[in-house]
């Protein structure tokens, strides 16, 4: 169960975004497969570690991919 | 940087500190112009690193939150003496850019916005998150600087110290653009590959200006800790990092004395509209954008132009359009 609040768009923008990025920026098979492991790996942390912890795998995710392989997983080479 | 008379923007700017410091006796409105010096420092810095260097960090609250928690975490839980927990809050703040910026400053554009981005949420969390640093309803308690036995405990004794430090961190980022160094930082602005072709490591500048600029913000964030004496983890969220960029773009890009302008203007403008009660970030958001839209280069670059305008007009010559 979610609360409605006005600024409720940021964190799923940013997260979005971080899919996008993931999945390979202008693939769009890439940001449907960014998307879905960010929100697995998202529920299996909050499972698994804590739920407090769970908007910080995203963010990790989105570092990681950056740093190690910044064309995202489906992008072509830069 | 070279004094050209009497009247010049540092006698100036010593001028109106003590001018404030005398006209103002309220507690209230000297704790707002605390605050105003710690976010100028913290504009500061990031513009060096924005206006000059040319890279976007939209994590900068995450430097001044880790200032800010370990001054807090030191002094409460350890009993650490402030200015050794300052120092502290340095090293940590430093080490944490030197290492997020080694791979961080590969990227550019928005792949660099977005890491840093991505830092500064992680950091927010986790100070929200973790037993030891309070959780979200923060650490409270944290002393008050002192100098030689004398405590800085109200804001008209902290504001010689903020204002005092300010000045000496102004004259040093304006000796900084000066020099060689800051000759180098506007070249990679400009084009990396040509910063490069004409000798300059810029990875390295990169990687120096954005712990330096780190630096700014920690110093920032202990001043911050020990001046109101509590600390939440709200304070350093990603909104933050946006109003600091937002102040750098307001005051002006690569302008030491816009970034003064910028943080003084974003952070009395909040404390004027309250007036408008739930209207207040509308109205703010409005403003905003009309000096945006009308001043696109910031708001000291922008009355410059205004002022040598209407000199112009007023000798009766036809302004060639910009």
């Amino acid at each position: 169960l979610t609360l409605g609040v006005y600024d409720m768009g940021a964190m799923l923008g940013l997260k979005g975004f971080s899919a996008a990025i993931l999945g390979g920026l202008g693939s769009s098979l890439g940001g449907v497969l960014g998307g879905l492991v960010i929100g697995v790996a998202e529920s299996l942390a909050s499972g698994l570690v804590s739920s407090g912890y769970r908007d910080v795998v995203a963010f990790l995710i989105l570092l990681l991919v950056l740093f190690l392989r910044p064309q995202g997983i489906l992008g072509g080479a830069r | 940087v070279r004094f050209r008379g009497l009247v010049n923007p540092w006698t100036l700017f010593a001028l109106g500190v003590v001018l404030v410091r005398l006209l103002l006796r309220n507690d209230y409105h000297l704790t707002l112009i605390n605050i105003i010096g710690i976010h100028t420092l913290l504009v500061v810095g990031l513009n060096l690193l924005m206006g000059y260097a040319g890279q976007i960090s939209l994590g900068h609250a995450a430097f001044f939150g880790l200032g800010a928690y370990t001054s807090g975490i030191f002094t409460v839980s350890y009993g650490l003496n402030p200015w050794l927990a300052l120092l502290l809050g340095l090293v940590v703040a430093g080490v944490a850019a030197f290492l997020i910026g080694i791979p961080a400053l590969k990227l550019r554009g928005y792949y660099l916005a977005m890491a840093t981005l991505g830092f500064g949420i992680i950091v927010y969390i986790i100070l929200n998150q973790a037993t030891w640093t309070g959780g979200p309803s923060g650490l409270s308690g944290i002393p008050s600087l002192s100098c030689w036995g004398f405590p800085l405990n109200t804001p008209g004794r902290l504001y010689f110290l903020i204002w005092l430090l300010l000045g000496v961190i102004l004259l040093l980022s304006a000796n900084l653009v000066d020099s060689r160094v800051g000759r180098a930082l506007r070249a990679l602005h400009e084009s990396e590959l040509a910063a490069q072709s004409l000798g300059v490591d810029t990875s390295r500048l990169k990687l120096l200006i954005f712990v330096w600029s780190a630096l700014y913000a920690a110093l920032a964030g202990s001043l911050y800790a020990h001046t109101l004496n509590f600390i939440a983890p709200s304070s350093f969220n990603f909104m933050f990092s946006i109003k600091l960029v937002t102040m750098v773009v307001v005051g002006g890009m690569a302008s030491i004395w816009g970034s003064l302008l910028g943080a003084a203007t974003l952070t009395i403008l909040p404390e004027l509209l309250a007036v408008f009660h739930d209207y207040e970030i509308i109205v703010f958001g409005g403003i905003l954008m009309v000096v945006m839209i009308f001043l696109p280069r910031g708001l000291v670059r922008g009355l410059l132009d205004l002022w040598e305008y209407r000199r112009y007009k007023r000798l009766g010559g036809t302004f060639p359009v910009a």
